[in-house]
């Protein structure tokens, strides 16, 4: 006989889909390694096509790495829920007796992770390639990422459980989710510029913008992702 | 049988835009009982057992579990599973990946004890750590029956589990569909292929747009006159 209890905690649900959801990615070698050669190709391409004469990397270099990021970011996040339902598990998800917002929790703490991976591997880039040295460490601008990373990824993975139904879900993806994300990249692009240049974070009118958007969207997004994927 | 439906449903409605495609159906399944429901293409069937399994809200009417005093899905989802043509696994997984995740979703304390279970009930002891893209068809089907039974579910939803099996795994499914039934399991089986299921089914209920057209009574009765009362039910429904 199985043994069961009243059911896994909240936690333990999100922790549960995030592991299998790693994992899973880890042996597809797919969506972060697609992410991976676009960051890739993108600082190889900056490196080569813009004068530095003209161009100075360390007033520029934030704007430069969160285009990349938001593109390449877009390639594994989108599939989050894709690769679900072409294999028909996000039934067997969410027919399992559980809240299910800690399935959509699971899903974003994945796509955070990533996000994070994808900034190292960026800054690393930036470091070799374009010469980019932040004056107040990688602590402040690698903090700043992952700030930022917190609202791409709920918005991200919200968005991704919204055009999974849809035909041709894929192409709207973008056009959908980056006109929401334009406060949060703005006030990425300002805060690592601060960063780099080794100014004060703490007291920017734009840390409370990114703060306050991670929250409201983190809030929201919970409330909204069961009617979102029931029907 | 007990009194007390298993599983009821009171004029279940679902209508996307103006279309109706389940319009108004009562059914009631025992403890125990296996029903098949069949009909053509678009009369509602999935649409039916979906919104029984909390995958898709209801537009109107009522669908309530025995000893659950509202209509709570999560709670109906605690006592049901759904096994589809699709076998909802993940590939890159290994079978005892798939399962412990599930038990683990499902609330099953000993995932691997269970998993072990499981998979000898199927047949699959011994493939525990093989990733199940490397499986046959065959294989999956039968693994996607093992996840189903993880949490010894009270209500089993099954829609067309058939599809792709070659006859011995047809066979070997009508079989693990009547040990279920023998212990006490309640079943609800959309198939075309309803003389596989007909030795162990309790009942055909028969759907047409969106509606109940006809319950045929199976139990105890001979596979041909159950058959004829069928074809004559579609034909005049």
């Amino acid at each position: 006989m199985a043994d069961m209890h009243a059911g896994p905690s909240y936690l333990r649900v999100a922790w549960l889909v995030f592991r299998k959801d790693f994992t899973e990615e880890l042996r597809r070698r797919e969506s972060l390694f697609s992410a991976v050669f676009v960051a890739l190709l993108s600082v190889v391409l900056f490196r080569f096509a813009l004068d530095e004469t003209l161009v100075r990397f360390d007033q520029t270099g934030g704007g430069l790495l969160w285009l990349v990021a938001l593109f390449a970011g877009s390639l594994f996040m989108g599939n989050v829920f894709r690769k679900e339902t072409e294999s028909g598990t996000l039934d067997a998800l969410l027919l399992c007796p559980v809240d299910r917002s800690a399935v959509f929790l699971g899903k974003v703490f994945v796509n955070m992770v990533f996000l994070v991976i994808l900034g190292l591997f960026l800054w690393a880039l930036a470091f070799l390639f374009l010469d980019l040295r932040p004056q107040g460490g990688f602590g402040a601008v690698l903090g700043v990422w992952a700030l930022v990373s917190v609202g791409y990824a709920v918005l991200g993975t919200l968005f991704a459980a919204l055009v999974t139904p849809l035909r041709g879900g894929a192409m709207i993806y973008p056009v959908l989710l980056f006109p929401v994300l334009t406060p949060l990249f703005m006030g990425a692009v300002r805060l690592t510029d601060l960063a780099i240049r080794g100014e004060e974070l703490l007291k920017s009118p734009w840390l409370r913008l990114i703060g306050g958007f991670d929250i409201l969207f983190f809030i929201v997004a919970l409330a909204l992702f069961e009617p979102a994927v029931e029907d | 049988m007990a009194d007390e439906p298993l599983l009821e449903t009171k004029d279940l409605t679902k209508r996307f835009g103006v279309r109706r495609a389940v319009d108004g159906v009562d059914l009631a399944v025992g403890s125990g009982e296996m029903l098949l429901i069949t009909g053509p293409n678009g009369a509602g069937k999935t649409t039916l057992i979906r919104m029984i399994g909390t995958l898709i809200r209801p537009t109107s009417g009522t669908i309530r579990m025995a000893g659950q005093d509202k209509e709570d899905a999560r709670a109906r989802r605690r006592v049901l599973a759904y096994l589809s043509h699709d076998t909802c696994l993940y590939e890159h997984l290994t079978a005892g990946e798939n399962l412990r995740f599930f038990g683990g979703l499902n609330g099953v304390r000993d995932t691997a004890v269970r998993t072990a279970e499981v998979l000898e009930s199927v047949g699959l002891s011994g493939v525990e750590d093989r990733r199940v893209r490397a499986f046959s068809r065959g294989m999956k089907q039968r693994l996607a029956v093992a996840r189903v039974l993880l949490g010894e579910p009270k209500l089993l939803l099954l829609d067309e589990p058939y599809t792709g099996l070659d006859p011995a795994g047809r066979r070997t499914l009508t079989g693990l569909l009547g040990d279920l039934k023998a212990r006490g399991t309640s079943l609800l089986v959309i198939t075309h292929l309803i003389e596989d299921c007909l030795p162990a089914a309790d009942g055909i209920c028969v759907m047409k747009t969106g509606r109940m057209i006809s319950r045929i009574s199976a139990a105890g009765r001979g596979a041909g006159e159950v058959l004829e009362e069928y074809e004559a039910a579609v034909a005049h429904g």
